[in-house]
């Protein structure tokens, strides 16, 4: 056997690199997508409590009392645009996670009429602010306020 | 030589990055297990929380005048800070009952009481606490059950907010923190490193609230739902 054949030669071992380097990057990217769906697990946790809370206050106010009101503003919430969701509320002293702040909110209302029964849809949309560090989508609940006689 | 001092080097950098990658991975995957453990934890103590308050209620005794802070109880008179804090309430149940009266005339199905009460005990390994919920229905024996044996804070304050100008509206903010202790750094540095997530709720009575928004309603609404057999 000649000394020529023994071993590899440095385009085979850079080649092997290139393969290894290549394994190991598909690697980074695997952990990488594993830390965001773990990060969008608990985002969509956060977005659930920021709606549930706007759905659950106008829920409480009810129907008649929403049907009645024409401003843009009811207890403290902002109607039809987007609002930077705050770790305190002082119009209603509702205190949030600091990570709430990341979130911004819209609420929006419209009326719906059939068979003579009145009601109210009420749509809560969050999504992550646009100076967040991570994206994510628009996450939208909502609920339905039938009038009560 | 040259080529075996570029294999060497190419090998080694490689190892690295495998030792690096294989280390980055095992902690992410630790990471993302735990956060999502303590997630579902606080989503589902949460929840329960939200059933409890929802159907929080009073009994009625005859006419009188409704208060909401009367529906919820909160007892921090023990002086310990959180430890021993205790949050009591009635609630409806969800299986209707039906009323066994001697009385002639419509017979009724009634929701019946459960007494609820969350207490917060310190956990036994850890500087964190204890959240446990305990149901007492009726006459029977009291139920118990540990909730979380990761609580770093608990709170339902009242919250009041001004719908118009001549009403109000009550709710509670709960607030929930779980907080994770980190065994390795406890190893290495001799002290104890705690994450905390932190969840919160608004909920809102629905006796209360179908009261509050409709001064003529009556007050017995649950029991409402006659029964008839035949």
């Amino acid at each position: 056997m000649s000394i020529a054949t023994k071993g590899f030669s440095l385009p085979e071992i850079l080649l092997a690199a290139i393969i290894l380097a290549l394994l190991a990057g598909s690697g980074f990217m695997a952990i990488s997508s594993s830390n965001n769906h773990a990060m969008n697990a608990c985002n969509q946790i956060l977005e659930e409590q920021i709606a549930r809370e706007a759905l659950e206050v106008f829920r409480s106010i009810g129907f008649n009392r929403l049907s009645e009101c024409h401003e843009s503003v009811i207890a403290g919430y902002q109607l039809n645009t987007w609002q930077p969701v705050a770790t305190f509320s002082r119009e209603t002293g509702i205190e949030r996670p600091a990570a709430c702040s990341m979130f911004a909110r819209k609420i929006s209302m419209q009326l719906l009429e059939k068979d003579g029964i009145n009601a109210i849809m009420l749509r809560v949309s969050v999504r992550l602010q646009k100076n967040a560090l991570i994206n994510g989508n628009e996450s939208t609940f909502s609920t339905i306020l039938v009038e009560q006689q | 030589m040259v080529e075996l001092l570029i294999a060497t080097t190419l090998a080694m950098i490689i190892a690295t990055a495998v030792f690096a990658l294989h280390r980055i991975g095992a902690r992410a995957s630790i990471y993302s297990v735990v956060n999502l453990d303590a997630m579902a934890e606080g989503r589902k103590i949460l929840l329960q929380i939200r059933d409890d308050l929802k159907n929080s209620c009073i009994p009625y005794r005859g006419a009188f005048a409704i208060s909401f802070k009367d529906l919820l109880q909160i007892d921090f008179s023990k002086n310990r800070g959180l430890e021993g804090a205790e949050f009591s309430l009635l609630r409806f149940r969800y299986e209707p009952e039906f009323a066994k009266t001697a009385l002639p005339g419509p017979e009724y199905l009634l929701r019946p009481l459960l007494n609820v009460r969350y207490r917060l005990e310190k956990a036994d390994s850890s500087g964190l606490l204890k959240l446990i919920r305990e149901t007492a229905p009726g006459t029977s024996q009291t139920k118990s059950r540990v909730l979380s044996d990761r609580i770093s804070f608990f709170n339902i304050t009242p919250v009041r907010i001004n719908s118009s100008n001549d009403h109000e509206n009550w709710l509670w903010n709960v607030h929930l923190h779980i907080g994770k202790t980190s065994d390795r750094t406890v190893v290495n540095a001799g002290t104890r490193s705690m994450n905390v997530f932190e969840f919160y709720d608004v909920v809102s009575s629905d006796f209360y609230t179908a009261i509050s928004n409709h001064r003529n309603s009556p007050r017995n609404w649950h029991t409402g739902l006659r029964y008839s057999p035949e």
